[in-house]
C-alpha cells in the first residue's frame, strides 16, 4: 500500500524543546480503519509526536499528515474530519456537557447530537454540571463523546486511559473497539495500559528515547517475542549456550547460576537447534505478553527518555 | 465565520458573572446620596462622583483580569489544544476570545454607567464625556481613556501574561527592546520637545501608541498562529511581531522627524520671525507644509541665496537671530536642555558659512542678547544679571546684578567695553488702560571693570516703546503728564531742561522715530485722521503728511535718503485679520507721500522687532524688506522698483 495514501503519516519527524530532542526521526503510518497503539515510557516521545501530528506543535524537522493533509499548515481542515481526546481533559471547565454539545455542534459541520447524548447518558455523565467539577474519568469520558459525535475519520486518543479505574478502562476500551470498527475509523491511541490495548491494537509501536525502536502487526509481534528458559549441568554448557544467544536477537539476558532466562525476538530454529544440542541443556520456550515485550524492549535502568 | 461567532457567545456566557457584578455595583452610585456623610451636595453630582469612581476602579480591574487570563490561563492550565482541536483558524481564536472579552468590559461598563446615565437626564453626556484630549484634537477623552483605555489594558495584561507564563530567557530580549523603543522614541522626540513642537510631538507619540496598539492586536493572533499551544514559542511570535512592528513604527517615526527637521527655505511657505541686520543676511523662522508646529529657521543671504538651517525654536524663549553691526557674525540659541540654551555662531564673512557652538550656556530665560560691532563680545541678560562673554573661546568675562527691584529687559554694547542696559519696574498707573505703567532704567555695565553703574531713569511715554534706546541722538525724548495729557518732550540730558514740547500723543498706536540724519517722524493716530509730523532734531515743526485714511500704521525705516516706509493696514469690521496693507514711502524732504504698495507692510518697526544694530541703516535689506498678506516675504529694489519674492521661493 502507498504510505502516502495512508489516513495517518508520520514522516521523518523530528520535535526539539530548545536543545533537547524529544522525537528523533520518527516515521510511521496507520492504514484506513487500523487501530494504532503507540507505546512508550514517560517522556519518551509520544504526546510530543501527537501534539505535532494533529497540528498543535511544529516539528522541528518532517512532517505529518492526516487524510492526505499537511497538519501544521491546514490543521482547521483537518480538523474537520478528526477527533482528538488529549491526555489531560481539555474541556473549559465552565462548561457543562450540555453547553459543549452546543458549542460543537456549531462549531462543527459533521456533529451527531443525538450520539453525544446517548454516549454520555450511558456512561453517566452528569450533563448539567460544569466540566470543572466533573471527576477526572467523567471529563475523559466527556472528551470522548465529543470527540466521537464528530464522527471523525480519524479519532487520536493520547493516553484515553489515564487515571482510570480499571473497570472504566476495560469499558472505555471495549466500546471502542465495537464502535469504531462498524466505522471504519483510523484509530491512533497511546497508553499505559497495555493489557487493554493487547486485544484491540491491529498495529504497535513502540517509542524510547524519542525514538521509534519498534513498529509492526500486533500477531507478528506477538509470534516474534519469546521468552526463552534454558537450565545447564555444568558451567561450561552455560558459556556455550551464551555464546548461541546471538542469533536470536536476544533483549534481556539474566543469568541464575546455571540457569539463563533470556527475551528473544527471533524464534531461529536453527540457533535452538544448537542450544539444544548441547549437552546437559534443557530448554523452555514460552509467548509473551505485550507488557513483557515492551518491558523487554523499554525497561532499561536509566529509565524513560 | 460561524465558528467564530460560536466561540465568542460561547466566550462571554462563560465570563458571565462579571455582568452581574458590574450590575451589583451599578447600584453604589444611586445609594451614595443616601449616606449621611454626602452633606448639601446635589445628588446628582454625588451619583457621577461615585460612578466615575466606581468605574475608574472596577473596569481597570476586569480588563486586567480578563486580559491577563482569556489566552494565558488556557495556555498555562493545558486547555488551549481544546480550541485547537476544532476546525477553528488560529486568528478565529484569538480575535473571538478577544472580541468577547472587549465586549464583556464594555458591556460591563455600560451596565455600571447606565442607571446613573438615565437618572441625570443627560444620558450621552455622562457615557460619552466630552473632555477634550486637546483643544483641537475633537477626540473625546472619554473616548479614549474609558472606552478604549480598557481594551489597551487588556492587550497588555495579555501580553505580559503570556511572557510570565513562558518563563523563556526572551523575558530578557523583551525588556531590552522595552529599553531601546522607548529611548529610540525619547530620542526621536527630543529636538521636538526642546522647541515645544507640541504638534509633532503629540502626532509621533500617537502614532507609537498606535502602532503598539495595532502591534499588540496582530502579535496576540501571530501568537496563536505560530505558537499554538507552546507557549515559549507563542512568546516568541508575539514578542518578535510586536518588536518588529514597533521597530518599525520607531524607525519611521524617525525618518519622519528627519524630514521635518531637514526643511529647506524652499520649503517655507510662510514667515513668522525675521531677524534683520546690517547687511543681505536675514534670519527667518517660518511654517512649512506638512511640518505642523515645527518652524525651521534659516539665516539666509538675499544676495547670493546661499543658506545655513539654524533652528531658532518655536518657544517664547528663543528670540530669532543677532547680528553684529558689521555682519561679520550672527548668533541664535538652541534648547540644550529644560533649563537652558546653548549659543550657536555663524561667521558670516566665510565663503563657507557654517554654525558651530560657542561653548556659551544661557538661562532658558534669557531676555535679550547683543553683540558687540565686531561680534567677538556677546552680552545677555539672564534673570536679574547682565553676563559678557567672549564668543570666541566661550569665556565669561564679566557679570553683574541689577537691582533696586529693577529688571533688566534689555542690552547692547555701546562699544566693545560697555554694555548699556536697560532695565524696568512696574508701577501703577493713574491714566493708563492697562492698570500699570513702567518705569525704564538705562545702566552701563563696564565689560573690563566689571562695574555696573547706578543707571539713568527715563519715563516713557508708553509701556512697550522706550524712545532714545535705538538711535543715538542729543536730546532725550521723555513722556510728561500734563493734565491727563501724554505729552512728548524733548529733554536735554545733561541738565534736565525741555528743549521743546513735541504735543499731545494720543492713543496707543502713536509712535515716533529718529531718522538717520536726527530728524524725527512723529505718527499721531488722532481718532478723525492719522498724520505724520517731521520735527528737526531740535524740536522745530518741519512738515505734516496727512494720511489716506483710519487704520493701524507703523513707522519703518529709511529705505532711501530721506524717503521713510510707512506701514498701512486696515481693517474691515471687527474681526482681528487684516483685510489690506499697503506701504508707502514718504519723502521726508518735501513731506509727501511717493510710492504705494499693495498688499505689504515693511518688517522694520512695530511691537516684533528688537533688530540688530545697522538694521535701521539708510537702504539697508532690512529697510527694504516688506512682509505680505500670508507671511510671504519681499525685497525691494529701489534700482528697479520691484518687489522680488523671497519666500515661499517663487515657482
Amino acid at each position: 500500500m502507498n504510505v502516502d495514501r495512508q489516513p495517518l503519516v508520520v514522516d521523518h519527524l523530528t520535535v526539539r524543546y530548545g536543545s533537547k530532542t524529544a522525537v528523533a526521526d520518527v516515521s510511521f503510518s496507520v492504514g484506513k480503519g487500523e487501530v494504532h497503539a503507540l507505546l512508550g515510557r514517560n517522556g519518551a516521545g509520544k504526546s510530543s509526536t501527537i501534539s505535532c501530528l494533529v497540528g498543535q506543535r511544529r516539528a522541528a524537522e518532517g512532517t505529518c499528515r492526516l487524510l492526505g493533509l499537511d497538519s501544521w499548515r491546514q490543521r482547521r481542515r483537518i480538523m474537520e474530519r478528526v477527533g482528538i481526546v488529549p491526555e489531560t481533559p481539555d474541556v473549559p471547565p465552565g462548561v457543562s456537557a450540555v453547553e459543549l454539545g452546543r458549542l460543537l455542534g456549531r462549531v462543527r459541520r459533521s456533529w451527531n447530537a443525538a450520539d453525544y447524548g446517548v454516549r454520555l447518558s450511558r456512561v453517566g455523565v452528569p450533563l448539567k454540571l460544569p466540566a470543572g467539577s466533573l471527576s477526572k474519568g467523567q471529563r475523559r469520558q466527556l472528551a470522548l463523546a465529543a470527540a466521537l459525535a464528530a464522527e471523525p475519520e480519524v479519532l487520536i486518543l493520547d493516553d484515553p486511559t489515564l487515571g482510570l479505574d480499571a473497570v472504566v478502562r476495560r469499558t472505555l476500551l471495549s466500546e471502542l473497539v465495537g464502535e469504531l470498527a462498524d466505522r471504519g475509523t483510523t484509530v491512533l491511541v497511546t497508553t499505559h495500559d497495555l493489557g487493554g490495548i493487547e486485544g484491540i491494537a491491529d498495529r504497535v509501536g513502540i517509542m524510547h528515547r524519542g525514538r521509534l525502536v519498534l513498529d509492526e502487526k500486533m500477531g507478528v509481534l506477538k509470534q516474534r517475542f519469546r521468552r526463552l528458559r534454558v537450565t545447564a549441568s555444568d558451567d561450561a554448557a552455560i558459556v556455550a549456550v551464551e555464546t548461541a544467544l546471538g542469533p536470536l536477537d536476544p533483549s534481556i539476558i539474566r543469568r541464575f547460576g546455571r540457569r539463563i532466562d533470556a527475551v528473544i525476538g527471533r524464534t531461529d530454529e536453527n540457533a535452538l537447534g544448537s542450544i539444544r544440542a548441547t549437552a546437559g541443556v534443557e530448554i523452555d520456550l514460552e509467548p509473551l505478553s505485550l507488557e513483557e515485550i515492551f518491558v523487554a524492549l523499554c525497561g532499561d535502568e536509566e529509565g524513560g527518555a | 465565520m460561524r465558528a467564530f461567532a460560536a466561540l465568542l457567545i460561547h466566550e462571554i456566557k462563560e465570563r458571565k458573572a462579571l455582568l452581574v457584578a458590574a450590575a451589583v455595583a451599578s447600584v453604589l452610585p444611586l445609594l451614595a446620596p443616601l449616606l449621611p456623610a454626602t452633606g448639601s451636595n446635589p445628588a446628582a453630582d454625588i451619583r457621577e462622583a461615585v460612578l466615575w469612581f466606581v468605574v475608574a476602579t472596577l473596569i481597570p480591574v476586569f480588563a486586567v483580569l480578563l486580559g491577563a487570563t482569556f489566552i494565558g490561563r488556557d495556555l498555562s492550565e493545558g486547555r488551549l489544544g481544546f480550541f485547537f482541536a476544532q476546525p477553528m483558524s488560529a486568528p478565529a481564536i484569538w480575535f473571538a476570545k478577544l472580541g468577547a472579552v472587549v465586549m464583556l468590559v464594555w458591556a460591563a461598563q455600560l451596565i455600571l454607567m447606565l442607571p446613573t446615565a438615565l437618572l441625570s437626564g443627560d444620558a450621552a453626556r455622562i457615557l460619552l464625556k466630552t473632555i477634550r484630549v486637546l483643544p483641537d484634537s475633537g477626540v473625546p477623552l472619554s473616548l479614549l481613556t474609558v472606552w478604549v483605555g480598557p481594551v489597551v489594558l487588556i492587550l497588555i495584561a495579555h501580553s505580559v501574561g503570556v511572557v510570565w507564563r513562558a518563563r523563556s530567557p526572551w523575558i530578557v530580549l523583551d525588556f531590552v527592546a522595552f529599553v531601546v523603543i522607548v529611548g529610540a522614541t525619547r530620542f526621536v522626540l527630543g529636538p521636538f520637545l526642546m522647541v515645544f513642537a507640541a504638534g509633532v510631538v503629540m502626532t509621533v507619540v500617537g502614532w507609537i501608541l498606535a502602532s503598539a496598539f495595532v502591534a499588540l492586536i496582530v502579535g496576540g493572533a501571530v501568537q496563536l498562529i505560530v505558537g499554538r499551544v507552546d507557549a515559549k514559542r507563542g512568546h516568541r511570535a508575539l514578542s518578535g511581531t510586536l518588536w518588529i512592528v514597533m521597530t518599525i513604527a520607531v524607525t519611521s517615526a524617525a525618518c519622519w522627524g528627519w524630514w521635518v527637521r531637514s526643511a529647506t527655505p524652499e520649503d517655507l511657505s510662510r514667515v513668522y520671525e525675521i531677524s534683520l541686520g546690517a547687511g543681505s543676511w536675514i534670519g527667518v523662522t517660518g511654517a512649512s507644509a506638512g511640518r505642523m508646529d515645527f518652524y525651521p529657521g534659516f539665516l539666509i543671504n538675499t544676495h547670493d541665496g546661499r543658506w545655513i538651517a539654524a533652528h531658532f525654536g518655536s518657544d517664547v524663549h528663543e528670540r530669532g537671530v543677532i547680528f553684529s553691526a558689521d555682519m561679520s557674525r550672527a548668533v541664535w540659541t538652541v534648547p540644550a536642555g529644560p533649563n537652558e540654551s546653548q549659543v550657536l555662531v555663524a561667521d558670516l564673512n566665510r565663503d563657507s558659512v557654517e554654525k558651530r557652538r560657542t561653548g556659551i550656556v544661557l538661562n532658558r530665560q534669557w531676555r535679550g542678547i547683543a553683540l558687540s560691532d565686531d561680534g567677538s563680545r556677546l552680552a545677555a541678560i539672564e534673570g536679574a544679571n547682565v553676563v559678557a562673554y567672549e564668543v570666541g573661546s566661550g569665556d565669561l568675562l564679566a557679570a553683574a546684578k541689577v537691582g533696586d527691584g529693577f529688571i533688566p529687559a534689555g542690552v547692547r554694547f555701546d562699544s566693545d567695553d560697555v554694555v548699556a542696559v536697560l532695565a524696568f519696574a512696574s508701577e501703577k498707573s493713574v491714566d493708563d488702560s492697562s492698570g500699570s505703567r513702567r518705569r525704564w532704567r538705562q545702566h552701563r555695565f563696564g565689560i573690563e571693570t566689571r562695574h555696573l553703574d547706578e543707571g539713568r531713569v527715563i519715563d516713557s511715554p508708553w509701556q512697550w516703546v522706550v524712545p532714545g534706546w535705538n538711535s543715538a541722538f542729543g536730546y532725550t525724548l521723555e513722556r510728561r503728564e500734563t493734565a491727563g495729557e501724554n505729552r512728548l518732550q524733548l529733554v536735554d540730558p545733561a541738565i534736565g531742561t525741555v528743549v521743546a514740547d513735541l504735543g499731545d500723543m494720543p492713543g496707543r498706536w502713536s509712535d515716533i522715530e529718529v531718522v538717520d540724519d536726527g530728524r524725527m517722524v512723529l505718527l499721531r493716530q488722532h481718532a478723525e485722521r492719522p498724520s505724520l509730523e517731521i520735527v528737526s532734531p531740535d524740536g522745530r515743526n518741519l512738515c505734516r503728511v496727512d494720511l489716506p485714511g483710519q487704520g493701524w500704521l507703523k513707522l519703518g525705516g529709511e529705505v532711501g535718503p530721506h524717503l521713510l516706509a510707512i506701514g498701512w493696514t486696515t481693517w474691515s469690521g471687527e474681526g482681528e485679520t487684516p483685510t489690506r496693507q499697503q506701504t508707502l514711502l514718504v519723502d521726508l524732504d518735501e513731506g509727501a507721500i511717493t510710492r504705494t504698495f499693495a498688499g505689504v507692510s515693511p518688517v522694520l518697526g512695530g511691537w516684533r522687532n528688537d533688530t540688530s544694530p545697522g538694521a535701521w541703516d539708510i537702504g539697508s535689506v532690512a529697510t527694504r524688506m516688506m512682509e505680505g498678506e500670508g507671511f510671504t516675504l519681499s525685497l525691494w529694489e529701489p534700482d528697479t522698483d520691484e518687489l522680488h519674492q523671497l519666500i515661499p521661493f517663487p515657482d
